[in-house]
């Protein structure tokens, strides 16, 4: 191997170490919230990081590493896992999911009021429940705002879509949350 | 506690004169407000209304801590040490594939 290949080597191992690994748990987490099977996920994060190594000359250090390999990973979804992908069961909250799916409602804030008992009760698995409800289009985008913290224009080249589409399906995705978890409150005998 | 269906007015609580149409479009800034997409002039704008509507202001504060509510009880998997390694076991063979 040249010298010349061999500092290129240096450089790509350099940014591997530090700039992509460390981002190995979030795109794992959302590998996994598209899948829903550790063995699938991370097949999915491995191709993913397999395909940055192949596609390096095409990312800018300049940018943004975690949306450049969130792009990889969603477009990796799209072309080899969806078809095989286990969905949640979907008939829980399914009418919830109806309502707002299709239709931008206002937000209704009425019982929505986070630090009463019965939100502050409610385990992470609830609320993970919750967000496994949504149709993988609405899911995608909580995560990446809520969790990841990408702003729109990102989320926006992430998924394909534009911003307004970005804008609406958090909206309805909230929307459907907010249902859901004010159900579930209620249903559990908290009282308002 | 305010029950789900109230109208925009009824809920809101403000002074005698005013403007409930500058509600429904604040509302609407409000989430993108929470997301970090508005620009400075139209945060300025946004809490200038706020300051003057305490309807708008609360529900402000409720979708603050809705959206805090969902960041902090997501759960999050992790991926294992030995996925990691893995990967980078399967990168370097590439590289030795390539030599």
């Amino acid at each position: 191997m040249s010298e010349q290949n061999e500092l290129m080597q240096a450089e790509k191992n350099q940014i591997f170490e530090t700039e992509f690994f460390p981002l190995a748990d979030a795109l794992y987490n959302f590998a996994y919230h598209l899948v829903y099977d550790r063995d699938e996920a991370n097949d999915l994060v491995q191709e993913t990081f397999l395909k940055a190594w192949r596609f390096i000359a095409s990312y800018d250090r300049d940018t943004n590493a975690k949306a450049w390999l969130f792009t990889i990973l969603k477009n990796t979804f799209i072309n080899e896992y969806r078809r095989k992908a286990k969905l949640p069961a979907k008939t829980e909250f399914e009418n919830i999911v109806r309502v707002h799916e299709n239709d931008e409602t206002p937000t209704y804030i009425g019982g929505l009021d986070t630090k009463q008992d019965a939100f502050k009760a409610m385990l992470g698995d609830e609320v993970t429940k919750a967000i496994n409800h949504l149709p993988v289009d609405f899911r995608t985008a909580i995560i990446l705002c809520d969790i990841e913290d990408f702003k729109y224009d990102e989320i926006a080249k992430i998924l394909d879509i534009p911003i307004g589409t970005v804008r609406s399906r958090l909206h309805r995705a909230r929307n459907i949350l907010k249902d859901i978890l004010r159900d579930y409150a209620g249903s559990h005998g908290y009282k308002e | 506690m305010i029950p789900y269906l109230l109208s925009h007015q009824e809920e809101h609580q403000s002074g005698p004169n005013h403007d409930h149409n500058n509600c429904n479009e604040t509302l609407k800034k409000v989430e993108a407000a929470l997301d970090g997409q508005l620009s400075a002039d139209e945060e300025k704008d946004l809490w200038d209304h706020l300051q003057k509507c305490n309807g708008c202001l609360d529900r402000y504060h409720i979708e603050k801590d809705f959206k805090s509510f969902l960041h902090a009880r997501i759960n999050r998997v992790q991926i294992s040490p030995e996925a990691i390694e893995n990967i980078r076991f399967q990168i370097q063979s590439i590289d030795q594939s390539n030599r």
